[in-house]
């Protein structure tokens, strides 16, 4: 089983740390896992030429052409995000937006979803129900999300609690 | 009194551009003055949660378009943001300068108590642009921005190809219009 977990947040911060302890849950459990950072990628904005509705590749050489790959043979998503403005950051978005030539080819996935915020849990909803949308967009199924609140970037690794249940939801997803 | 209005796809002269021009047009009719930020002509990168603009009050990266759009938001009197429909939200450009707009919350709300409206357009009829006009009003709460409608839900909606949309165009007018409506009542 292959889990591929895209972290969303633009520095090094909570939303890292709950993905990391996540995958050592999964990694327990035996299965193979990869994190891609997208703070360290460069991938450029959609234009919305469309093209890749018809040749279901995209047009623009960048370090996206490397995770189309990523995603297909992926069985299980992570996606993690902070929360910003009531919803993913725009470096997730950009993602997303960007996975148009693999529209279709994602159904039947799984996906899980962890969210941080600093704003509440109505806030953090927002980003959660963003990434709840895509999966159905998509036909993925949704089979575990965690929230916490955090605002420093240290901060949700002394959250004892938000950690053990990250390591418990990565074994429990690939159960 | 002045309009900002921003469009957020990178496709040029299509649809969200043709919309705003569109809403412009009728601020413009209504005596307004109008400036329109289309940013498939910009360049706004994303949010790097620096926090630098806590204490800066405006954003540290000086290497892109974001700081002129800024301004030019706090300049207005009502602000005018227009979306496609991507993936059920606002396109990715709108909200890498959606996020960069902490740094104007933190410049004592900025663009507080300013009346501001969302049209959306989408590809299909049942596309998902009420998602993108909660994202987009959220974007206005949190600012402090006033979100104001069409008079009967929640602002434009429309499905391309826009000209033939009559229905769509009716809420785009209905919701300009109401938004020169409340500026010139607040003006008295």
């Amino acid at each position: 089983m292959k889990v591929l977990a895209i972290c969303g947040s633009p520095r090094k911060g909570n939303t890292e740390a709950m993905l990391r302890r996540l995958l050592d849950g999964v990694k327990e459990k035996g299965a193979n896992i990869e994190l891609v950072l997208l703070k360290d990628k460069k991938i450029e904005f959609c234009d919305g030429c469309l093209k890749c509705e018809e040749i279901k590749s995209c047009c623009k050489d960048d370090e996206m052409q490397s995770l189309y790959g990523k995603l297909l043979e992926a069985d299980l998503i992570v996606f993690g995000s902070p929360t910003y403005f009531d919803s993913i950051t725009g470096l997730l978005k950009n993602f997303i937006d960007r996975t148009n030539p693999v529209f279709g080819r994602l159904k039947g996935k799984k996906m899980a979803i962890v969210c941080c915020g600093q704003a509440g849990k109505e806030s953090i909803q927002g980003a959660v129900d963003f990434l709840k949308n895509f999966a159905e967009i998509e036909e993925m199924q949704v089979i575990g999300i965690l929230t916490a609140e955090a605002r420093n970037p240290d901060e949700i690794k002394k959250d004892e609690k938000t950690m053990s249940e990250c390591f418990g939801l990565g074994k429990k997803i690939v159960e | 009194m002045k309009i900002v209005g921003v469009s957020g796809s990178p496709r040029k002269n299509e649809n969200s551009e043709k919309v705003l021009e569109k809403a412009l047009s009728i601020a413009k009719s209504e005596g307004f003055e109008t400036v329109a930020v289309k940013l498939s002509e910009k360049k706004v990168n994303f949010c790097l949660a620096c926090e630098k603009c806590i204490t800066l009050k405006k954003c540290v990266q000086e290497n892109d378009d974001f700081n002129a759009i800024a301004q030019l938001l706090e300049e207005a009197n009502g602000i005018i943001i227009v979306s496609p429909t991507y993936f059920g939200c606002v396109s990715a450009q709108l909200k890498a300068l959606f996020d960069r707009g902490l740094s104007i919350r933190r410049k004592d709300f900025a663009l507080k108590d300013k009346f501001g409206i969302g049209i959306v357009i989408g590809r299909s009829r049942n596309g998902g642009q009420e998602f993108v006009m909660q994202a987009i009003h959220s974007w206005m709460h949190i600012q402090g921005i006033i979100p104001v409608s069409d008079d009967s839900h929640f602002g434009g909606i429309l499905v391309a190809p826009i000209e033939v949309d009559e229905i769509g165009l009716k809420t785009l007018k209905q919701s300009v219009k109401k938004l020169c409506r409340i500026l010139k009542k607040v003006k008295k």
